[in-house]
């Protein structure tokens, strides 16, 4: 499966000292996060307020960092980058592609836990 | 140790949170900027926090700016959280204030090693001052007693001294002397000795009030200094002090003893000091008093007239001022006493109420005068002048309730001339009126010639015309510098002849009568009769 080359779960693992239990309760937080925050950066977008923008991708990344640092970290870094530097071609597609790849990982995710 | 996080992003917060509780650190946390900073700014704050860059509400650069403005001791160690990669945060992060910082996503291992840094810091800090307040107690403390020593309370009097004149408020000294100390030593030993010095300083500490600064001033002798208090405030202090001393045993398994205290008092408006050491100076010499008078009593410092030396000689060099100066402080006695017996007079009349009303009423002038600045001597005639009017209320009314009557006309009348009864009653106590006539116009002559007013005849007032005569006679008898003295004739011969003239004919012939009745010196009787003869004419 192509989400299991998200992150390998004996590295995931070793960044919680091996503590799979915590390690579940941070899943389920984010599972329970991304929701809400995500409808705060389209919210953003569609105001194409590249303030809120950054300060939303940037907290969402930072979520993120805590279980990976590839596509959905990179996704939210992008994003980041536009609001910072006021860029907004394109922002659209970078949300969309944010959204996909947050997917991504809540799926494999999901399945680390179950 | 407790240590605060401060995240907006939940996982991260609660990584940080279960990884420090894990390490054994008090973990308090907030989701924004303004929460972390009232935590911060709160009592028993966390001396290490750590802090995320963005977040809602204050981001972490700002909370590090204001932790080192706040400057708190402990120290405060500060480590943030920052992106990775993004070297010119963490240039401006550690400029403005933090100590250490980590990227997120954070290694655990890291963080731990950083956080064990920044304990060990907060510790040695810790450390440094608990040793510097060491050095600053034993140098400002006394071991024995834990009262401040000598050497910190002449600090203390510099501070305090420039505080009241920069704000023209008074401060006040007690100081107290443990009488007979020596003979406690003596009989039962320096440890017991020991034990009445810190009991003593116990009790001045139970019955100093928060602002007063009790001081071990050497050996067995005592301070307290009273910012913002008058002479009033440091009596009513030495006296509870005093009675308390009076009645406390000391005890130890084998001993028992008690020990009175003498008390000296000075303040710094009472007696316009200009300078701070003066008031243990002035303390000092009360102190003495006190002892010299018997011990186990108060005395205020009063200032000795200028013109009598230490050793108690009259010295030559007197002029008016000086000479006001000291008899005022006489006065002053004089007036005291005579509310006394005035209170003494209402004491069963008026009752604990009218105690207690006259009491505030001072109080309240008291604090009034003090914070106007009036000089001490002003706020006492205010005092006084309450004094009177209160014990003269309770006499008055006194009498209209003897009268036992529903209240009519007159004695409403009456009631309106209350200030007129007043004024009435406290001229009986302007003793000396009267005396200020006759003093004002004894070198008046009886013809208009002498000074200082010209006055003539009936117009000099008797009293004067009849001092300036027996002033004259006593003199023209006695001799004086530049005369020689008289014979009883030469002095009839010139009374004789200045009647009409500087004195009082009338009175020359009346004393000549006495002379002749009394038969005050030995006159030929023919002498007299022929000055009567002069005197006659002269009227």
């Amino acid at each position: 499966m192509e989400s299991n080359k998200l992150f390998d779960k004996d590295e995931l693992l070793k960044k919680f000292d091996g503590d799979e239990g915590f390690l579940g309760e941070l899943i389920e937080v984010l599972i329970n996060d991304v929701p809400e925050q995500l409808s705060g950066i389209q919210k953003a977008v569609d105001s194409r307020n590249s303030n809120d923008i950054e300060r939303a991708a940037h907290k969402l990344k930072g979520a993120i960092a805590n279980f990976e640092e590839k596509a959905a970290f990179e996704a939210a870094l992008q994003l980041e980058l536009m609001g910072r530097e006021s860029r907004l071609d394109g922002v659209e597609e970078a949300y969309n592609t944010l959204v996909k790849e947050v997917e991504c990982l809540v799926n494999a995710l999901k399945e680390f836990v179950e | 140790m407790k240590v605060l996080i401060a995240d907006d992003e939940n996982i991260t917060r609660r990584r940080l949170e279960k990884l420090l509780t894990d390490m054994g650190y008090e973990v308090v946390s907030c989701k924004d900027g303004l929460d972390a900073w009232d935590v911060i700014k709160s009592k028993n704050a966390p001396s290490l926090l750590i802090l995320d860059w963005m977040m809602p509400g204050m981001d972490g650069v700002e909370i590090c700016r204001k932790v080192r403005k706040l400057a708190r001791e402990p120290y405060t160690f500060i480590l943030l959280l920052t992106s990775k990669g993004k070297h010119d945060d963490f240039v401006k992060g550690m400029d403005a204030g933090a100590d250490d910082y980590i990227t997120k996503p954070f290694d655990q291992n890291e963080l731990r090693v950083r956080l064990k840094a920044g304990k060990r810091i907060i510790e040695l800090n810790e450390e440094l001052l608990s040793v510097r307040d060491n050095f600053a107690k034993q140098a400002s403390n006394d071991e024995l007693t834990g009262l401040y020593n000598r050497h910190y309370m002449l600090e203390i009097l510099r501070k305090e001294f420039a505080r009241a004149q920069r704000y023209k408020t008074d401060l006040s000294c007690i100081l107290l002397d443990l009488d007979c100390f020596k003979d406690v030593n003596d009989t039962f030993g320096h440890t017991f000795g020991d034990l009445v010095l810190r009991e003593f300083s116990e009790e001045l500490k139970q019955n100093a009030r928060k602002t007063d600064i009790p001081i071990r001033y050497g050996g067995e002798e005592f301070m307290v200094l009273l910012p913002n208090t008058g002479i009033a405030g440091a009596q009513k202090l030495a006296e509870k002090i005093r009675t308390r001393c009076e009645k406390k045993k000391y005890v130890d398994g084998n001993n028992s003893t008690t020990v009175t205290v003498s008390i000296g008092i000075a303040s710094l408006k009472q007696h316009q000091l200009t300078e701070g050491r003066e008031i243990i100076a002035c303390a000092d010499k009360a102190l003495y008093q006190s002892k010299a008078e018997g011990r186990n009593r108060i005395t205020v410092y009063m200032k000795k007239p200028s013109w009598i030396s230490e050793d108690n000689k009259i010295s030559e060099d007197r002029d008016l001022g000086h000479l006001k100066e000291s008899l005022s402080v006489i006065l002053e006695k004089t007036k005291k006493s005579s509310i006394e017996s005035l209170e003494l007079l209402t004491r069963d009349l008026g009752g604990k109420e009218h105690k207690q009303h006259n009491h505030d009423v001072k109080r309240y002038i008291n604090l009034i005068g003090e914070t106007l600045a009036l000089p001490p001597t002003i706020i006492e005639t205010f005092k006084r002048s309450a004094n009177f009017h209160d014990n003269f209320k309770v006499l008055l009314r006194k009498t209209l309730k003897a009268k036992n009557k529903v209240l009519n006309k007159e004695e409403r009348n009456e009631i309106e001339d209350h200030p007129y009864m007043l004024s009435e009653l406290i001229d009986m106590f302007d003793f000396f009126a009267n005396e200020k006539s006759i003093l004002q116009h004894h070198h008046e002559n009886y013809d208009g010639s002498g000074y200082p007013d010209g006055l003539k005849e009936s117009e000099i007032p008797l009293g004067a015309r009849i001092f300036a005569m027996t002033d004259a006679i006593a003199a023209m008898l006695s001799g004086r510098l530049y005369k020689a003295k008289m014979s009883p004739e030469e002095m009839i011969a010139e009374l004789a002849d200045k009647a009409g003239t500087q004195f009082d004919p009338m009175l020359v012939s009346l004393f000549f009568d006495i002379i002749e009745r009394q038969e005050l010196f030995s006159v030929p009787a023919e002498v007299l009769e022929q000055t009567r003869e002069k005197v006659c004419k002269a009227r």
